[in-house]
């Protein structure tokens, strides 16, 4: 309890009824049975995991050559979302850390969101990797043939260790929600409510269990921010490690940094509208996250041009050989829609748009974040296919579909399942648990909960 | 009438084959002797290496029929495990003089093989009268050296070594690194147990 507070029964009762107010309010989705629209949802995306998975099934079968794998583009659509998912993760240690250390309070409804995003696109970015393998067996010999100095070997270190420190960021604040749910949630399934126990680990809100949890989360807090810098980076070097026109970048790792916290936080601005309209979420919701969020995205927007600018301009400004055919393919050539559309309706349309108020709202900001996501997606493309096809060795002698890469239904199939997948993950934890941290968004009212539990632990 | 029509027409014939074959047969030994024109001549190249003062000079002699030929471009190759290594900065040529002679400067602390010997090769391409040809020799004038000396160097630790012979720079900062992120993860996970044990002794 804080000593400066004076907790008379007056200000507790009227505390003790905002949270049960709280309480009621981001339960309620939780306590109702999905409706049809919801089953459908879920039923369509199991649809889309299990065609990818009869892909993969397919392509573990007869080889990568069902994909439109050669020669020359190795890297395809399947490390395009590779990145794609390693940067949308990276939004969980923005909102729930940077924000956190930097003392900010608005972002505190909004922080489980972001940790689940970061959760689920950290998992499929895992998994996609080992997709990626035309024999996923030989994983293991980078366990037993390690090589301290390969990328590949960073990065799967990297990886594995930000997805358990955001397993841990997502879970340790949910203790008490789950203890919540436990308590609350009597009429659900005997699996459901076993979870629920089970992961609760006896929570009771004792002053000893608040202290542990609060300095754990703490000290990921500090981990967290240089982990994640270093995820997005060792997998901007696993390019730029590589000698390849494009890619040969020194620039390559805040590039891609800046690039992931635009994705992150313009996925956060889409669930968190997606959230609040189905789960009635208005009042915790507000306009004020909206517009918030709406000014962080014209700041990442902003940044991400800075390096946009250092990584194409130079290039662009010297036209070296190999590099010039490049840019003359990205900037007028078979890719410059592509390009061009990424730059304009991924970045700079959405930048200025944000600077007006009105589009600040919930509706605009949204629609305004989703050609943000897309055109992410498609810039990570453009980041890993033309530049294979543009070797500094000349392409000569070599069948059609070598030199120019299109993807597979296979490929498409299985990229699908992997977006189905992040989205499966996002809406069955949704489904379980609250999406809006409760003690967290209290004490962004003023309510400390843990003084809250503490009095009804001593009546006790 | 008809006989007459018929001679007529073999009579034309024969005169036609009568002036057409002199005429191919000149035509044809006209090309030959254009083809033999067209022949490169004969040249010689040898290579001798020579030592003065310190210097070592790497000399190609052409002669054509045991004359010294001046005015050809020779370039100096030494043979490398991939490809010929120029001697010269940028591969350029070394014109012979009017002893026939072209010679360059060998340059120092080339890598031979386990004895030193280096293979030289002394190259003429595409030169308008004698064509293209090569002459090679070696000499023990390259650095020495020993197999020993070369798994001493690929054992090194290196970026570009193997997994076992990593960098200690790099094992040491990855070792630091991975030891306190992974302890302070393995601190928060012992956290969730200290979690439930302090849930417990409240009740």
């Amino acid at each position: 309890m804080k000593e400066h507070e004076i907790l008379t029964p007056e200000i507790v009762e009227k505390q003790t009824i905002r949270r049960e107010e709280m309480r009621a309010d981001i339960l309620r989705p939780l306590q109702q049975k999905a409706g049809i629209l919801a089953n459908l949802w879920v039923a369509f995306l199991a649809a889309v995991l299990l065609i990818g998975c009869f892909a993969y099934y397919l392509q573990l079968k007869h080889g990568l050559i069902v994909t439109g794998l050669r020669d020359y583009a190795t890297w395809g659509i399947y490390i395009s979302n590779f990145v794609f998912f390693v940067a949308i993760s990276l939004v969980g240690a923005l909102i729930s850390s940077v924000l956190r250390l930097t003392n900010f309070t608005w972002y505190r409804p909004i922080t489980r969101i972001a940790e689940i995003i970061a959760v689920a696109g950290v998992i499929w970015a895992g998994l996609i990797i080992i997709i990626d393998m035309g024999r996923p067996d030989r994983i293991l010999n980078l366990f037993l043939h390690p090589r301290i100095q390969s990328p590949i070997l960073w990065d799967v270190i990297v990886v594995t260790t930000y997805l358990t420190t955001s397993v841990l960021l997502l879970y340790l604040p949910l203790l008490p929600g789950i203890a919540i749910c436990r308590d609350t949630l009597t009429n659900k399934p005997k699996w459901q409510r076993w979870m629920y126990k089970f992961l609760a680990l006896g929570w009771t809100g004792t002053e000893d269990q608040w202290k542990i949890m609060k300095k754990s989360i703490t000290m990921l807090c500090v981990v967290i921010i240089p982990l994640a810098i270093s995820i997005h980076t060792v997998t901007s070097w696993l390019f730029a490690t590589t000698l390849r026109p494009g890619w040969d970048s020194t620039n390559f790792g805040p590039y891609f940094v800046a690039g992931a916290f635009l994705a992150g936080t313009a996925c956060v601005i889409i669930g968190m509208f997606i959230f609040r309209k189905v789960y009635h979420l208005e009042k915790y919701l507000t306009e004020v996250h909206f517009s918030n969020m709406g000014k962080l995205l014209v700041f990442l927007c902003c940044v991400y041009a800075y390096f946009n600018i250092n990584e194409y301009f130079i290039p662009y400004y010297k036209m070296r050989g190999p590099e010039a055919r490049l840019l003359t393919d990205l900037f007028s050539g078979k890719f410059a829609g592509l390009y061009w559309s990424a730059q304009i309706l991924g970045m700079a349309l959405p930048a200025v748009l944000l600077l007006f108020k009105p589009m600040r709202k919930p509706l605009p900001v949204t629609l305004i974040a989703i050609p943000v996501v897309v055109f992410a997606w498609v810039k990570r493309y453009l980041i890993v296919t033309p530049i294979l096809v543009h070797p500094y060795l000349p392409i000569q002698n070599v069948p059609e579909s070598w030199i120019n890469y299109f993807p597979s239904w296979v490929e498409v199939a299985i990229v699908s399942a992997s977006l189905a997948g992040v989205l499966l993950i996002i809406t069955i934890f949704s489904r379980l648990f609250p999406i809006i941290s409760i003690w967290e968004t209290l004490e962004n009212e003023g309510i400390e909960v843990e003084d809250l539990d503490k009095l009804k632990n001593e009546k006790v | 009438m008809t006989n007459n029509l018929k001679y007529k027409w073999l009579g034309k014939l024969l005169i036609a084959v009568v002036f057409s074959l002199p005429i191919s047969l000149f035509a044809g030994a006209k090309q030959a002797k254009v083809e033999k024109e067209a022949e490169p001549a004969t040249a010689v190249m040898k290579i001798t290496f020579s030592e003065t003062d310190g210097v070592k000079v790497c000399k190609a002699i052409i002669e054509a029929g045991q004359k010294p030929v001046e005015g050809v471009e020779v370039k100096f190759y030494a043979k490398r495990f991939f490809s010929m290594l120029p001697l010269i900065a940028n591969g350029k040529a070394v014109t012979t003089d009017e002893k026939g002679e072209a010679f360059i400067n060998f340059p120092k602390g080339l890598p031979g093989d386990c004895n030193g010997t280096i293979v030289v090769t002394a190259k003429v391409e595409d030169n308008e009268k004698y064509g293209s040809f090569e002459s090679k020799d070696s000499v023990k004038w390259g650095t020495i050296i020993s197999v020993s000396d070369q798994e001493e160097e690929w054992s090194k630790r290196s970026l570009s070594a193997t997994g076992d012979r990593a960098p200690i720079y790099l094992l040491s900062a990855a070792g630091v690194i991975i030891m306190v992120v992974w302890g302070t993860l393995f601190y928060v996970i012992f956290s969730l147990v200290r979690i439930k044990k302090a849930g417990k002794i409240k009740k």
